[in-house]
């Protein structure tokens, strides 16, 4: 398996272990029944850590492994882009996880600013997961130039 | 990768791209209050994802990878994927717009539809979900 899947696929797992901490919080938070529970704030970042941490990572990871071969000199395409794909990926999803929440329990200037930030991230590694997994869509294996 | 896998999985790239962009602009509007009609495009974000990046991720994958019916390397015949496909990107629109500008009715048409393309996806598939068949080839006779 190429380096590059398994660093996806590893990280996949890190965020699926992510999610049912978080999720397990939730549920055990519950058995204080407290007036406002502050970890409902936590319900975007579970669903997120497991559909965009897990499941998306998961099968992009998959993809740079199994998905046809770009060419045979660069089986992966531009690895860079992939690389870039990864730690856009897993910075504005991470990064989101703390601040997202934090609009509700601490709000200010650089929580909301964060977030911005955050977003960018978050939608740039999804348009560059797209620039490396578009080429490798295709029909055969391109022939050496 | 045959035809059909193609069109759908770049079909699901291209809605994981726009969906969380969607997705993106929503987090930035809760941030700091930019564009807040995008918060009618929560239910799209959600089935675009979902359904639009998942559900099509899956069809094209199953398509392509799943035992072939003989040694031909057959995938059985290609219309009912085809079939399946056009009825998700069609529940997927109208799910897209009735989320955007509500609309009773929408709910009813698109569960059928895709109801409808589980049907096909299913029946296409159901034959493939076997061990690997190895038969001998037509030309060398046992
Ligand atoms: C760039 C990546 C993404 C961004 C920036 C994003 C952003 C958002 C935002 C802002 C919401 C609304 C949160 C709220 O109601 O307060 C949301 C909801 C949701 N998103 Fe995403 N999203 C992204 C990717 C995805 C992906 C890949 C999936 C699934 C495969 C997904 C599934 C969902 C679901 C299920 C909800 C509803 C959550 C709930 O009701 O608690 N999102 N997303
Ligand atoms: C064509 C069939 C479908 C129809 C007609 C449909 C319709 C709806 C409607 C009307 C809502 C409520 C939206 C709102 O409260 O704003 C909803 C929510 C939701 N749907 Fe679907 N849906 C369909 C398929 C799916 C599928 C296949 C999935 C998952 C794979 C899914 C996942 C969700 C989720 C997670 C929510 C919760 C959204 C929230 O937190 O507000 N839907 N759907």
């Amino acid at each position: 398996m190429p380096t590059l899947a398994r660093y996806y696929i590893r990280t996949a797992f890190v965020w699926l272990v992510l999610a049912f901490a978080i999720g397990i919080a939730m549920l055990t938070s519950q058995l204080w029944a407290l007036k406002t529970n502050p970890l409902a704030a936590l319900q975007i970042v579970f669903y997120h850590a497991l559909m965009v941490g897990w499941v998306t990572q998961l099968i992009v990871g998959v993809a740079i492994w199994l998905f046809p071969v770009h060419t045979r000199e660069q089986p992966r395409g531009n690895e860079k882009v992939a690389w870039a794909a990864y730690a856009t990926f897993n910075l504005g999803l991470g990064l989101r996880s703390i601040v997202e929440p934090m609009l509700q329990w601490a709000p200010s200037g650089l929580v909301k600013w964060t977030v911005v930030g955050a977003a960018c991230l978050q939608v740039a590694a999804l348009w560059l997961v797209l620039l490396m997994l578009w080429p490798r869509v295709k029909a055969k294996v391109s022939k050496a130039k | 990768m045959p035809k059909f896998s193609i069109f759908s999985i770049r079909a699901s790239l291209l809605y994981l791209v726009i969906g969380g962009s969607v997705g993106g602009i929503m987090l930035v509007s809760k941030a700091i209050g930019f564009l807040p009609w995008i918060w009618y495009w929560r239910t799209a974000h959600i089935h675009a994802m979902l359904v639009g990046w998942l559900l099509n991720l899956i069809f094209g994958v199953a398509f392509w990878i799943l035992p072939r019916l003989d040694a031909h390397g057959w995938r059985g015949s290609p219309w009912l994927v085809w079939l399946a496909s056009g009825l998700l990107h069609s529940a997927l629109a109208v799910l897209v717009w009735a989320s955007i500008w509500p609309w009773s009715a929408a709910i009813a048409i698109a569960s059928s539809l895709e109801c409808l393309a589980a049907i096909a996806i299913a029946w296409h598939c159901w034959p493939r979900l076997q061990p690997l068949i190895i038969e001998p080839r037509p030309a060398q006779n046992k």
